[in-house]
């Protein structure tokens, strides 16, 4: 298949082109998957996510600008939609009234397969926060808007997100 | 809720408020992170997507349908053959009443269109017949379901809603039976 530029995939796209359309899927396919899969926990509800953003990604490229690349626009479209769909599923997360300690050490010997266990068993709201930030990048201003909470629960959200993954992976290991 | 537990959240509250935790090591956590397992999307999901985009305004067509199609445009045929011509004053013909979902704008547009050839040719022949009131109210009616026909048709072509072709196959039935009718006046 021939290579094309982001922006010969954008104009192809931006004229119904299938093609074009299809490639650009391909492109980013499997990463966005891998998000909403995490994101959501559930197989089903990810590719629920992956349709309704991909639909939503073709039917407003139009209004893509060009303002940042075309993956993080997609990423964005695809993260807003899987929770979405998260919050027809949600349940309330359980809140830890234990006071912590402030000291978070990982394992040397983490492994992605590990800490992918660790992050399935966190609560939705934590599991989010955590993978918006320290997985996907986004700033905690960015996650709280996408998250519609604020910056400072966000923060919070991380901190408790690290110590439940301590925990989980503690118990892995023993 | 006690005041044991207000003070519970109270703590929590305040600890999260000055959340400067360190963390240790955290190149391990940025390592696992990178080597976090990718997973693949499966083709049913761009099959959905591409099918969601490119789905045709109207979906009337399957082999079934056209074999339906084709069944009755046959029959048609045969009835013309018959009436073009039976030397008799006796006419054979029959409507065919549309049972299933078919596609009525291809259908609909040739029985019709076949029908007027049979009404005319049978006008010409029995003029008297054609003349009458009857005759002619029950032209009248055939025409406005004509009209209704291709008003939702028309429709269709901008609206996903399967209650139109619900429509369009009452609507075929209407006719087929004011041309039964009309051909029980002929007969």
């Amino acid at each position: 298949m021939p290579k094309y530029s982001e922006i010969e995939l954008i104009e192809g796209c931006k004229n119904g082109n299938r093609i074009f359309q299809k490639i650009l899927y391909e492109k980013y396919c499997d990463a966005m998957f891998t998000i909403c899969k995490r994101l959501l926990n559930d197989e089903e509800l990810a590719c629920d996510a992956m349709q309704e953003g991909f639909l939503e990604v073709f039917r407003s490229i139009q209004s893509f600008q060009g303002n940042s690349t075309v993956g993080a626009w997609i990423k964005t479209i695809i993260i807003r939609r899987a929770l979405l769909i998260g919050k027809r599923f949600r349940m309330f997360d359980e809140f830890d009234l234990k006071q912590h300690d402030k000291i978070i050490h990982w394992d040397s010997n983490l492994t992605g397969e590990e800490l992918e266990l660790a992050i399935k068993k966190l609560p939705e709201g934590y599991r989010n926060v955590f993978l918006l930030i320290e997985v996907e990048g986004f700033t905690h201003k960015e996650t709280a808007e996408l998250l519609g909470i604020s910056e400072g629960t966000s923060k919070s959200q991380l901190y408790h997100s690290k110590k439940m993954l301590q925990k989980s992976l503690a118990e892995l290991k023993n | 809720m006690t005041e044991n537990n207000l003070n519970k959240i109270w703590a929590n509250i305040e600890s999260d408020l000055s959340l400067d935790f360190q963390e240790t090591n955290k190149v391990a956590l940025t390592k696992a992170i990178n080597n976090l397992p990718v997973y693949s999307a499966s083709d049913k999901i761009w099959k959905q997507i591409d099918s969601r985009i490119h789905q045709p305004k109207i979906k009337f067509f399957s082999s079934r349908k056209m074999s339906i199609a084709a069944s009755i445009v046959g029959l048609l045929g045969i009835a013309i053959g018959f009436l073009v011509w039976n030397h008799s004053s006796k006419i054979n013909f029959y409507a065919v009443k549309a049972t299933e979902n078919i596609d009525l704008m291809s259908i609909s547009d040739t029985s019709t269109a076949s029908f007027e050839k049979i009404k005319n040719a049978t006008c010409q022949l029995k003029p008297n017949y054609c003349s009458s009131d009857e005759f002619k109210n029950l032209t009248k009616q055939y025409d406005e379901l004509i009209n209704d026909q291709h008003r939702i048709l028309l429709q269709s072509k901008i609206s996903d809603d399967e209650n139109l072709q619900q429509m369009l196959l009452k609507i075929e039935n209407q006719k087929k039976e004011i041309q039964q009718q009309m051909i029980a006046m002929v007969d």
